[in-house]
C-alpha cells in the first residue's frame, strides 16, 4: 500500500509541475468529486445486527483529474476506515486507488496506469467500477486506442486488475476491434441501414501452482458482435467462447465456456418493444481462479430481467445473473395511450408489460463414473438448444402510469414472481418462493416546490418469511430540501419472533452540487444487487452520514 | 483494409495458439515414495485448519483437498477442521442436529477473523498473507510446498496415555527446538476426532444437497492447554533447547477415545505463524 501511494504522490506531483510549467495562457482544468459514507451502528440483536466494535465505520473516495488539451491526469484517494459493514474488510485504510495519465495524439490514445475498460456488451471484459457493490476491478497497466481511418476502432491493452489496495495475480491481455460500417465514407452515412462489427479476444496469464492438478496458467476468450439497425428495428447479438477456467467458482471444471446474447427491438412514438435472449454456459471468467466474491472479475454477465426499483420488488427476492450457467428470455412492452382520449386521459397513460423467465442450461454427465460437476473433471455435457428444466427465476409485471390533473401523478405496479431460493441465495434445499407484489406509488404536488409522495407496498407470499407491507412517504420542498421515512414490516413471518419492523427516516439537503443526507434507522440482511450483480448486506441499526460533492 | 484484416487475424491466430487447453488426465498427483529415513531426520510438518461447517454446500471441496494433500505430501500435513458460524454450522432441522462448533473454534475464528470472507477457507501454518489469515484451499497445495522445502527449525514428540476408567488422556509433549531462533514459542494443544460419519451439505448433489453418508474427519474437539497454549521459553533457544509439558484431559461421553488425536504445533507468539506441528493417536 505505501508503494502504491508513492507512486499516486509522484503521478499527482507530475500533473501539477506539468502545470507548473504550462502556467500560459491556457493552464488546463481540475475537476473533481468527493463522496463519504459514515455510520454509527446501535446493537440490535433482534434483528441479528453484527457487533462493530468500531462503533462507527466510513467509506470515502475524493477524484481530482486534470485536463489540459489531449492530456489528462488524475487520482483517486479511498478512506475505509474501517469499511462499512457488508463491504470486505480487506478494504481497509487510506490509500490512491487510482492514478493515471492519458493523451490522443494523432487518432492514438494512450492510457498509463489505472483505467475501465468494455469490450462489446461486456460479456468477455467489462472493466468498472460499482461503489455499492464494492466492485472495482480497475486494470492497472498499458492502454492503446487508436482510429486508423474514420469508423475503424482498436484497442489493445496488458494489465492486472486491482484487489483492495493492491493487485490481483493474473495479468490479463486485450484486444478489440470494432468497424462502424456507416462512418467508413459519407455515403454509407446517408444509408437507412446501419451496421457495426467487432470482435475481441481476452486472455489472463496466472501461474499453476497447484501440486495436484494441471491447471491451464494461459486461458484466452474470443468473440464476436453484430448491431443492424433498420429504421425502426435493431438486431443486435454478441457471442464469446472461452476455453478451459477451471475455478473455485466453477468447482473446478475443465469444460470450455461460452456466452450469448441476442437482443430485438422496435420503437416508434408512444411504443416500444424489446426481446431479448441469453445463455451463459460455465463464464465465470476472473484474473485470479482463487477470486471469490466480486473480486477480479474480468468480465460482465447482466441479467436480462428487469431491474426493479420499487422497495420490496428490488430488495426481497432480487435476481442475480448465475455465471456458471443460465437460460433467460424477456419481453418488454412500452406503449403510450393518447392524451385527451377516454382510456388516455388528459395527459396521457403509459403501460409496461414485462415477463421475463431463467432457467438452469441442460446439463448432463460426461460419462457413467462421473457425477454432474465433479471437480476436475469436464463436469457437464450441455446441449446449446435444450433449456435445463431447474427454473431460476420468472417475472411477469406491468405499470401503469398516469397523470390524473396538473396536482396528482399514480403510478400502479404489480409482479407475480417465482425464486429459487437455493441456486439464487445459495440456501440449497430451500423451497421455490412464489410471490405476488403490488405497489400504489401516488404523488400530491402542494405547489411548484412542494410535492409529497407515498408508496404502499405488499409482498404475499406462502413461502420464506412471508408476508411483507411497506410504507414510504416522501416530502420534497425543492430545490434543497427532501425527508422520508419507510418501514418495510414482515408481519407474515411464521415466526413471530420475526415480524418485526425495519424502519428507517431519510433528511436530505442538496445545493449545486453539495448533497447532505442524514438517516436512522434499521437495515435488513439480505441482498443488494445491481444489473444482476449482488453482495450480501448484513443487518445493521444506526445513523447513516453521507456526504457528496463536486467541482 | 486488406492489411488490418490480415493483421487481425495474424493476431488471433497468435493469441488462441498460446493459450493452454490441458487435456485429460488432469492429475498430476505424483506421490513421492516414502523415505522411512526422512522421518526419522526431523522434517517439518505443516498445520491446515480447515474452517467448515455442515451446512456449508462447498466444503466437502476443502476437506477433499486435504486429503489429496495428505497422499501427495505424506506425512507432512497434520489438519484440524474448525466447524463455525452460525449460518454453516449451527444445528438446523432434521439430520444436521447437531453442533460441532466448539469454544476454542469460535475463539480461534474470531481472533484471526477466518469465516469473515464466507467458507470454506483455512489457514496454512497460520500464515499471514496480507492483511488477512485466510488462505483459499485451492492454495493450501502452494503453501503447503513452500513450508516443507524449508528445513525444520524443531520438532515434536507426543505420548499419550489414556486411562478408561476415568476416559482421561494424558499427553506429554517434547518440544525440541533444532537450530537457533530468538522468538517467544507457544506450544498448543489439541484434541480432534476422526471418522464421525454425520450430514453434510454437498453442492454436488441435486437439491436439497444432503449427504446423510458423509464422514467429518479431525473435527476440533477441544484444547489441552487453553486457546492459545503455553509459553515454552524465555530466552532465546538453540540446537540443544528441549522442554517436555504434560497435559491431561476427559474425554467427553459423546467422543469415541480410538477415533481421537492430539494434535500439538509450535508458533511464534509475535507472528502467529506455526513452526512445527505433529499428531498422534489417543489410543495407539
Amino acid at each position: 500500500m505505501i508503494q502504491n501511494s508513492i507512486k499516486a504522490a509522484i503521478f499527482s506531483m507530475c500533473c501539477f509541475f506539468y502545470i507548473h510549467v504550462a502556467a500560459q495562457p491556457n493552464l488546463g482544468e481540475i475537476h473533481g468529486n468527493f463522496q463519504t459514507d459514515v455510520q454509527y451502528y446501535n446493537t440490535d440483536t433482534i434483528i441479528g445486527a453484527p457487533i462493530v466494535p468500531e462503533k462507527v465505520l466510513m467509506n470515502g473516495f475524493a477524484n481530482i483529474n486534470y485536463t489540459r488539451d489531449n492530456f489528462m491526469c488524475g487520482v483517486r484517494y479511498e478512506s475505509y476506515l474501517n469499511a462499512l459493514q457488508g463491504f470486505d474488510t480487506r478494504y481497509k485504510g487510506n490509500g490512491f486507488g487510482f492514478r493515471f495519465a492519458t493523451f490522443t495524439k494523432d487518432n492514438l490514445t494512450v492510457t498509463a496506469g489505472n483505467f475501465y475498460e468494455q469490450f462489446g456488451s461486456g460479456l468477455i471484459l467489462r472493466s468498472f467500477e460499482e461503489r455499492t457493490l464494492g466492485i472495482d476491478n480497475a486494470l492497472d497497466g498499458l492502454r492503446l486506442k487508436y482510429a486508423p481511418i474514420s469508423g475503424i476502432y482498436l484497442k489493445g491493452f496488458i494489465a492486472k486488475q486491482r484487489f483492495f489496495f493492491g493487485q490481483g495475480e493474473g495479468i490479463v491481455r486485450g484486444f478489440d476491434g470494432e468497424i462502424n460500417i456507416n462512418e467508413l465514407s459519407e455515403k454509407l452515412a446517408q444509408a437507412k441501414l446501419k451496421v457495426i462489427v467487432g470482435g475481441s479476444f481476452v486472455s489472463k496469464y496466472q501461474q499453476d501452482n497447484d501440486i495436484v492438478y494441471k491447471l491451464p496458467e494461459n486461458v484466452g476468450s474470443g468473440g464476436g458482435r453484430l448491431k443492424v439497425s433498420y429504421g425502426k428495428f435493431t438486431i443486435n447479438g454478441e457471442y464469446v467462447y472461452k476455453i478451459n477456467d477451471p475455478s473455485i467458482f466453477n468447482n473446478f471444471i475443465y469444460k470450455d465456456g461460452n456466452a450469448t446474447l441476442l437482443g430485438i427491438s422496435y420503437s416508434q412514438k408512444g411504443l416500444g418493444i424489446n426481446l431479448g435472449a441469453k445463455r451463459i454456459d460455465n463464464m465465470s471468467f476472473r484474473s485470479d481462479r482463487t477470486a471469490t466474491g466480486n473480486n477480479l472479475m474480468i468480465n460482465f454477465l447482466p441479467a436480462l430481467t428487469k431491474q426493479h426499483s420499487y422497495n420490496l420488488a428490488a430488495s426481497i427476492y432480487p435476481y442475480a445473473s448465475q455465471p456458471n450457467g443460465e437460460v433467460s428470455f424477456q419481453g418488454d412492452v412500452i406503449y403510450t395511450i393518447k392524451k385527451d382520449t377516454w382510456l388516455g386521459g388528459k395527459y396521457g397513460t403509459t403501460i409496461n408489460v414485462n415477463y421475463s423467465e431463467v432457467h438452469d442450461i441442460n446439463r448432463e454427465v460426461v460419462n457413467d463414473t462421473t457425477s454432474l460437476l465433479e471437480p476436475y473433471t469436464l463436469g457437464y455435457k450441455s446441449d446449446f438448444f435444450k433449456i435445463g428444466n431447474r427454473v431460476f427465476f420468472k417475472d411477469f409485471n406491468i405499470e401503469i402510469t398516469r397523470k390524473i390533473s396538473k396536482k396528482w401523478k399514480t403510478i400502479l405496479f404489480y409482479t407475480n414472481q417465482v425464486y429459487n431460493l437455493d441456486v439464487v441465495q445459495g440456501h440449497p434445499g430451500e423451497p421455490m418462493v412464489y410471490s405476488n407484489i403490488a405497489v400504489a406509488d401516488i404523488t400530491y404536488k402542494l405547489n411548484a416546490s412542494n410535492a409529497i409522495r407515498l408508496e404502499v407496498e405488499g409482498l404475499f407470499t406462502k413461502q420464506d418469511m412471508g408476508d411483507w407491507a411497506a410504507l414510504l412517504l416522501e416530502y420534497t420542498y425543492a430545490p434543497h430540501w427532501s425527508v422520508a421515512v419507510l418501514d418495510q414490516y414482515n408481519y407474515g413471518n411464521p415466526e413471530s419472533e420475526k415480524q418485526i419492523h425495519y424502519f428507517t427516516g431519510n433528511i436530505t439537503y442538496t445545493k449545486n452540487s453539495n448533497r447532505i443526507s442524514i438517516g436512522y434507522g434499521r437495515q435488513r440482511a439480505g441482498l443488494l444487487c445491481i444489473g444482476g450483480v449482488c453482495r450480501i448486506v448484513p443487518a445493521s441499526n444506526g445513523l447513516t452520514l453521507s456526504v457528496s460533492s463536486s467541482f | 483494409m486488406k492489411k488490418i484484416i490480415s493483421l487481425l487475424s495474424i493476431l488471433v491466430t497468435l493469441t488462441f495458439s498460446a493459450c493452454d487447453k490441458v487435456k485429460s488426465p488432469y492429475n498430476e498427483l505424483e506421490v513421492p515414495p516414502v523415505d522411512t529415513s526422512t522421518s526419522a531426520t526431523k522434517v517439518r510438518k505443516v498445520l491446515i485448519e480447515d474452517y467448515t461447517g455442515h451446512r456449508c454446500p462447498n466444503c466437502p471441496r476443502a476437506a477433499e483437498q486435504i486429503k489429496l494433500l495428505k497422499q501427495a505430501r505424506p506425512g507432512r500435513v497434520v489438519a484440524i477442521g474448525v466447524h463455525v458460524t452460525n449460518q454453516f454450522a449451527a444445528p438446523g432441522s432434521g439430520i444436521y442436529n447437531i453442533d460441532f462448533r466448539t469454544a476454542l473454534g469460535n475463539s480461534l475464528d474470531s481472533t484471526f477473523k477466518v469465516s469473515l470472507l464466507g467458507l470454506p477457507t483455512g489457514m496454512v501454518n497460520r500464515k499471514k498473507v496480507g492483511a488477512v489469515y485466510n488462505i483459499p484451499y485451492t492454495q493450501w497445495g502452494a503453501y503447503l510446498d513452500t513450508f516443507i522445502q524449508k528445513p525444520a527449525e524443531a520438532y515434536i514428540k507426543i505420548e499419550n496415555s489414556y486411562e478408561a476408567a476415568t476416559r482421561t488422556v494424558t499427553a506429554t509433549v517434547t518440544s525440541e527446538f533444532l537450530t537457533s531462533l530468538s522468538g517467544n514459542y507457544k506450544l498448543s494443544v489439541y484434541i480432534i476426532e476422526d471418522s464421525i460419519a454425520h450430514a453434510q451439505k454437498d453442492q454436488l448433489i441435486p437439491s436439497p444437497s444432503n449427504d446423510s453418508d458423509y464422514v467429518h474427519e479431525h473435527v476440533l474437539r477441544g484444547s489441552l492447554n487453553s486457546v492459545f497454549g503455553e509459553q515454552l521459553n524465555n530466552a532465546p533457544v538453540n540446537s540443544t533447547s528441549s522442554f517436555t509439558k504434560t497435559y491431561s484431559k476427559v474425554l467427553s461421553a459423546a467422543w469415541r477415545e480410538k477415533k481421537c488425536q492430539i494434535v500439538a504445533f509450535i508458533y511464534d507468539e509475535a507472528t502467529k505463524e506455526v513452526i512445527q506441528a505433529e499428531e498422534k493417536e489417543v489410543i495407539e
